[in-house]
């Protein structure tokens, strides 16, 4: 039982570590928010699985956690981007910006 | 009447979560909090549909779906992130929807952010901007949301 559960903390922490990793790769903020939600988001929930096979007792509240965790975390990025994209600090390779009406200039 | 027991199932379930290891003391407070609730929050529910127990069956199906494509995605982005030359070639596509109602909606955004190489920017009556991380390999823009509006679909209407 603690062997399964210190196995998916290493699968947590690699993918943890994943996210960081591509929070400093990408070029810009909307790239950055992808890399961040995702190995994030999987890290975290394998980190909490990890914890429930340790210590069997709090496993309710960990998976709780866990759903919070699964509604948040993409409306944080989400809101995010958006604000990126709204203020333009996206520095998009992109044809256009859709969320900019016309007129609105494009710095 | 269905939203009520509704409520109080749910309300109960994520109190006893809460105080896991259950004593005997802390199930009647339990049960008395949950029951006192959900008969304060009658009248709201009252105006909201009633709950059915086929869509609990279509959301149970949605959530399995969604954490597959969960992992997929994180497999995905792994792979990306390791490539030393970084291929990508971000790119923003509109997407309608036929969803109807906003719980729906969110739930699709929600997910079509946690699906391999997507992430859904913004949301204006019923388009969605879907941001794509590898701009070139989509070649069919309304299967960038996936599995997921099917079921929604199924699960709201």
């Amino acid at each position: 039982m603690h062997y399964v559960g210190w196995f998916f903390v290493l699968v947590g922490a690699t993918f943890s570590f994943l996210a960081g990793l591509g929070i400093f790769r990408m070029p810009d903020v909307l790239n950055q928010s992808q890399a961040g939600t995702k190995a994030s988001t999987l890290g975290i929930l394998a980190l909490l699985v990890g914890f429930s096979f340790i210590n069997p007792n709090v496993s309710p509240k960990l998976i709780l956690m866990a759903l919070f965790f699964l509604f948040s975390s993409p409306i944080a990025s989400h809101t995010i981007c958006k604000a990126a994209l709204r203020r333009n600090k996206a520095k998009l390779i992109l044809d256009s910006n859709p969320l900019l009406k016309e007129g609105e200039a494009n710095e | 009447m269905n939203n009520f027991i509704f409520t109080f199932l749910s309300l109960f379930l994520i109190w006893s979560a809460l105080s896991y290891p259950l004593t005997n003391q802390e199930i009647i407070f339990g049960l008395i909090l949950s029951l006192f609730i959900s008969i304060l929050t009658q009248y709201y529910n009252q105006r909201s549909k009633s709950f059915k127990i086929k869509s609990l069956y279509h959301l149970i199906k949605y959530f399995i779906v969604f954490l597959i494509e969960l992992v997929k995605a994180n497999f995905n982005m792994a792979r990306i992130v390791i490539t030393p030359s970084l291929p990508i070639s971000p790119k923003i596509y509109e997407v309608k929807t036929e969803l109807k109602s906003n719980i729906a909606k969110a739930l699709l955004a929600n997910s079509i952010t946690l699906t391999p190489g997507t992430i859904s920017v913004d949301l204006e009556d019923d388009t969605i901007y879907i941001h794509v991380v590898e701009g070139t390999k989509v070649d069919d823009v309304e299967g960038l949301k996936g599995p997921f509006e099917k079921i929604l679909k199924e699960a709201f209407e």
